[in-house]
């Protein structure tokens, strides 16, 4: 299965894009935080809507799919069966409330 | 002109031979009197498929917010999907595939035509409507991707096909995906059709014949 890692940012990085005709699933993140505060991180997954009958001109949509914080200097891994209800559909990134190269997260993932 | 198969056939291993699920050479076709005669080539008449199939595999997909819907049209139009052959003596057999998701199909032809209503005036799918978003409607279930069992035909020109796909009530947003699987054949007229080959032969009805019972 394919994997995304970045680092904890402010800004959010992109892990993964899910193509077109499929819908993405995390199937493990994993997030080590060896920097020196607590990390709370999101995934989003932000996409444009296409057209329907009740909104013609749809706008960019960011959803968070994902929020966890862990300790300074401890790791969380989240297991399939805890992230299988977050359907993604569009471009999926990670944004935190720090920024440090020393807290990295890993996304396991499939498309379906 | 609209087939489908029982969902069981995707379900139940069967010896099934790939002429028993698609049309092949030697195949026979039948239009019904009812196609008018703007489609006179087609109108009443048999017609044996030219060749083995060439299946040409296409897919779309929307993301749609809960309690919405789109209307995609399948034809040839300006806005259409572009589905529907160019030529006469043409017939496009396609099946249509639904990935899993939390929505349902329902089926006009053409445009504000549902397929699928029932004989009691008021029972016609709405999507509007609390209980009628259910009737008729298809799910991934009725044609899974994988093993599709909905049937459309398509000649040229004929009216439009329908796919209104909504979105079920609390789901934020939901990827809606439908998949094709088109058989182009070409078809030889048989001028003077055998009882045998009248009655084997599959009927492709129009449109106008499916409703109003």
């Amino acid at each position: 299965m394919p994997t995304a890692r970045v680092t904890a940012n402010t800004t959010a990085q992109t892990l993964f894009t899910v193509s077109k005709h499929k819908k993405g699933k995390l199937t493990a993140l994993n997030v080590d935080n060896q920097a020196g505060s607590n990390a709370t991180i999101r995934l989003q997954d932000i996409f444009t809507p296409d057209a329907s009958a009740k909104v013609a001109s749809p706008t960019e949509k960011t959803i968070d799919r994902v929020q966890l914080t862990v300790a300074a200097g401890s790791s969380v891994s989240l297991s399939e069966d805890s992230l299988k209800n977050a359907e993604l559909l569009g471009t999926v990134k990670a944004i935190a409330n720090i920024t440090d190269t020393a807290c990295v997260i890993v996304a396991v993932y499939a498309l379906d | 002109m609209i087939v489908q198969l029982s969902p069981v056939l995707a379900k139940v291993a069967t010896y099934t031979r790939p002429e028993d699920l698609l049309l092949t050479k030697g195949a026979w076709v039948r239009f019904s009197e009812a196609w008018p005669d703007t489609h006179r080539w087609a109108k009443g008449k048999v017609f044996e498929v030219q060749q083995e199939p060439i299946i040409v595999p296409y897919a779309t997909s929307y993301i749609l917010p809960g309690d919405d819907y789109k209307d995609i049209d399948l034809s040839n139009a300006t806005e259409g999907l572009k589905l529907y052959p160019e030529n006469q003596a043409v017939l496009y057999e396609t099946l249509v595939g639904f990935k899993p998701g939390e929505y349902l199909c329902h089926i006009y032809v053409p445009k504000d035509k549902y397929v699928y209503a029932l004989g009691e005036a008021s029972m016609y799918p709405d999507v509007a409507d609390a209980a009628r978003k259910y009737l008729g409607a298809k799910t991934h279930l009725d044609s899974p991707h994988t093993a599709p069992l909905l049937k459309l035909y398509f000649i040229k020109d004929m009216p439009a096909f329908i796919l209104r796909l909504y979105v079920l009530e609390d789901v934020d947003y939901e990827k809606v995906a439908v998949t094709f699987q088109i058989n182009k054949t070409q078809l030889r007229e048989i001028e003077n059709p055998t009882l045998e080959q009248l009655t084997k032969a599959l009927l492709l009805r129009y449109y106008t014949e499916l409703t109003g019972f």
